[in-house]
C-alpha cells in the first residue's frame, strides 16, 4: 500500500443531536442540528463547505438528501450507503478528498430516523432466498452466543452473566450522557430477568433503536490549527469488505468476526499501533448486541481469544478501568441511528481527546479507536477509525 | 420497511439453489459451496461443477427466536447446518417438541416444508428435523 492517512487530515469541529425516539423531529431537523452544532464549534458555517458525504441505509436516498436539508448552494454531494459502517465511510472518503489536496473543508454526515421506519427492531436484510429465510438481526447474532459459550465451556448462565456485565457497564456510561437514549442504570439481575429475545439474549442484550445525526467537519492537518489550537488528527481509516466465507464454509466458527480482526490489523499497522490494550486510551465499538461487543475485543486484541470473561470481570473496559470501552454508552445506550452511529462514536473520543466528555471524562486521553460492524456476523463489512491529539 | 414481495413457488422450482439443493464443487481444488459462488471460494478457480447436497448434517450453532420475522409464530429455531461433505445451510428447525432438545453438534435431516405464508402465497422450503445418532 502506497499511502497512510495518519496526521494528514484533522478534525475540528463535531456535532451529534440527542438520540432516541425523536417523533418530534424529521431526518432534515437531525441532519441541521447536528451540523449547525458542529459549524459553531469550528467557527466556519455553510459558504465554508466545499463538498460533502453523507452515510445513511434508509434515511437518505442520493446525496441531494443531504444539500437539500441543509441548503447548500451547488456543491459536491455524495451518499455513502455502506450498512453499519456508512457514518466512517463518509469520514473515511471526506479525509481521502481533503488528502488528496482537492478541498480544504468539507463535511462528513450520518443519520438515520429509524423510528419512522416502522420498525421495532432490525430485520434481516439479506433474505436473498429460501435458502437464507428467517433471520432477524438479533437472531443472527444470538447464533453467534451460543457457540461462544459453547466452545469456551461456559455454561448458558455463565455465558449470560458474562453478557449481561457488558450491558450494565454500558448503561452505567450512558447514564453520565445527556445526548443518550437510554439513561438507566441495571443491574445484572435485571438483565437476566429480562424476557428473552433471541435465546440466549435478551432484551437487555440488544441496543436501542433510535433516531439521530452527527457530523464531523475535516479540513488538512495543515490547517487545523487555524480554527482551534485542540484539532483532532485521524490515525486510521480502515474498511474489510468480506467474501462472506462463513455463509458457504465449514472453517467459520461463529465466535469471531474476521473482518473486525483484519479491519483493526490494517488500521494498527497504519496508525503504528503495536500493542493496541496498552497504546489506546479508549474505544467506542459496534455493540449491537452484547455477545458483539465481547467478541470484538478479541478481534480487536484486547483481550486473548476465549478470554474477554476474565477481562469484564476484572472491569479492565469500565469507565474507571484500563482501557474504557463505549464512554458515552455505546450503541447500546446512546442508541444506534445506522448512518449516525459510526461518527456519533469519532464524536466521543473528539471530546475526550479535547477533555470536554463532563462525566465521563477520562483521565488523559491520547488515541480512540472506533469500530463499526456491518450486515452480520459471518458475512460482515467493518470499518476501524483511529483518531487522537 | 416491508419485506419485498414473496415470487410464487413456480418460478423458484427453475432456481437450481432452492428446492433441487445444487451447490458447487471445485475442480481444481475440491472446496464445496452451497450457496453457490462464481468463483471458488478457496482458491479463485472459475473452473466449477454442480455438486448436488446430501440433505443430511450437524446444527454448528443455533438460536431460539421468539421475536421472529413478520408471518412467522415465535418460537423459531434457526440453525446454522454444516452439511455432511461441505457447505452450509441457514435454515430453520421443526418437529422438535422443544427448543431445548436443538444442541450444537445435534445431527438433523432436510425436509421440504411449508415455511410460511406471505400475502396469500405458500412459501415452501427446508427445514431441519433431528435424527436418531448412529
Ligand atoms: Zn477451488
Amino acid at each position: 500500500m502506497a499511502g497512510s492517512i495518519k496526521d494528514r487530515v484533522a478534525i475540528i469541529g463535531m456535532g451529534c443531536t440527542r438520540f432516541g425516539e425523536l417523533w418530534d423531529k424529521g431526518p432534515t431537523d437531525l441532519v441541521v442540528d447536528a451540523v449547525e452544532e458542529a459549524y459553531a464549534d469550528a467557527g466556519v458555517g455553510a459558504k465554508d463547505i466545499e463538498a460533502l458525504w453523507g452515510g445513511s441505509i434508509f434515511t437518505a436516498h442520493g446525496g441531494r438528501f443531504f444539500t437539500e436539508a441543509l441548503r447548500m448552494q451547488y456543491i459536491p454531494a455524495t451518499h455513502v450507503v455502506n450498512a453499519c459502517a456508512s457514518g466512517q465511510d463518509a469520514i473515511r472518503n471526506a479525509a481521502y478528498a481533503v488528502a488528496a489536496g482537492i478541498y480544504d473543508i468539507v463535511l462528513a454526515i450520518g443519520v438515520e430516523k429509524l423510528k419512522d421506519e416502522g420498525m421495532s427492531g432490525l430485520p434481516g436484510m439479506d433474505n436473498r432466498t429460501h435458502t437464507h429465510a428467517v433471520a432477524t438481526m438479533p437472531g443472527m447474532f444470538a447464533i453467534m452466543a451460543t457457540k461462544y459459550f459453547h466452545r469456551y465451556g461456559l455454561s448458558p448462565e455463565e455465558g449470560k452473566t458474562m453478557l449481561a456485565r457488558i450491558s450494565v457497564k454500558s448503561h452505567a456510561n450512558g447514564s453520565l450522557n445527556p445526548k443518550a437514549h437510554l439513561r438507566n442504570v441495571l443491574t445484572v439481575e435485571k438483565v437476566l430477568n429480562a424476557p428473552i429475545i433471541a435465546w440466549p439474549l435478551g432484551l437487555f442484550d440488544c441496543c436501542s433503536v433510535s433516531d439521530g445525526g452527527a457530523v464531523a467537519i475535516l479540513t488538512s492537518a495543515d490547517r487545523a490549527k487555524e480554527f482551534r489550537k485542540d484539532p483532532v488528527y485521524i490515525k486510521a481509516l480502515q474498511i474489510c469488505g468480506t467474501p462472506s466465507s462463513g455463509r458457504i464454509t465449514s472453517e467459520y466458527d461463529y465466535t469471531h468476526v474476521e473482518e473486525s480482526y483484519r479491519a483493526g490489523l490494517a488500521a494498527y499497522k497504519e496508525a503504528g499501533v503495536t500493542d493496541p490494550r496498552r497504546e489506546l486510551s479508549m474505544a467506542e465499538v459496534h455493540d449491537c448486541f452484547s455477545i458483539t461487543e465481547a467478541v470484538t475485543m478479541e478481534d480487536l486484541q484486547f483481550s486473548p481469544r476465549g478470554k474477554v470473561k476474565d477481562d469484564i470481570d476484572a472491569g479492565t473496559f469500565e469507565l474507571s478501568g484500563e482501557l474504557p470501552v463505549q464512554p458515552d454508552g455505546g450503541l447500546k445506550c446512546f442508541g444506534h441511528p445506522i448512518g449516525a452511529s459510526g461518527i456519533r462514536m469519532v464524536y466521543e473520543l473528539y471530546l475526550q481527546l479535547q477533555g470536554r466528555a463532563d462525566k465521563r471524562q477520562i483521565k488523559d486521553p491520547k488515541l480512540g479507536l472506533a469500530h463499526s460492524l456491518g450486515h452480520e456476523p459471518y458475512a460482515a463489512l467493518c470499518s476501524v477509525c483511529i483518531v487522537g491529539l | 420497511m416491508t419485506q419485498p414481495a414473496p415470487a410464487s413457488p413456480l418460478f423458484w422450482r427453475f432456481n437450481p439453489e432452492v428446492y433441487r439443493l445444487i451447490g458447487i464443487k471445485c475442480k481444481d481444488c475440491g472446496h464445496i459451496s452451497y450457496p453457490r459462488t462464481k468463483i471458488c471460494h478457496e482458491c479463485g478457480s472459475l473452473n466449477l461443477e454442480e455438486y448436488k447436497l446430501p440433505k443430511k448434517g450437524t446444527v454448528h450453532t443455533y438460536c431460539v427466536n421468539w421475536t421472529p420475522p413478520p408471518t412467522f409464530e415465535p418460537p423459531i429455531t434457526p440453525v446454522i447446518i454444516d452439511l455432511e461433505g461441505g457447505g452450509r445451510y441457514q435454515g430453520l428447525m421443526t418437529e422438535t417438541s422443544t427448543p431445548e432438545d436443538v444442541k450444537v453438534g445435534s445431527k438433523v435431516e432436510m425436509v421440504l416444508r411449508k415455511v410460511t405464508t406471505d400475502r396469500g402465497l405458500n412459501v415452501y422450503g427446508y427445514k431441519f428435523r433431528l435424527v436418531e445418532e448412529e
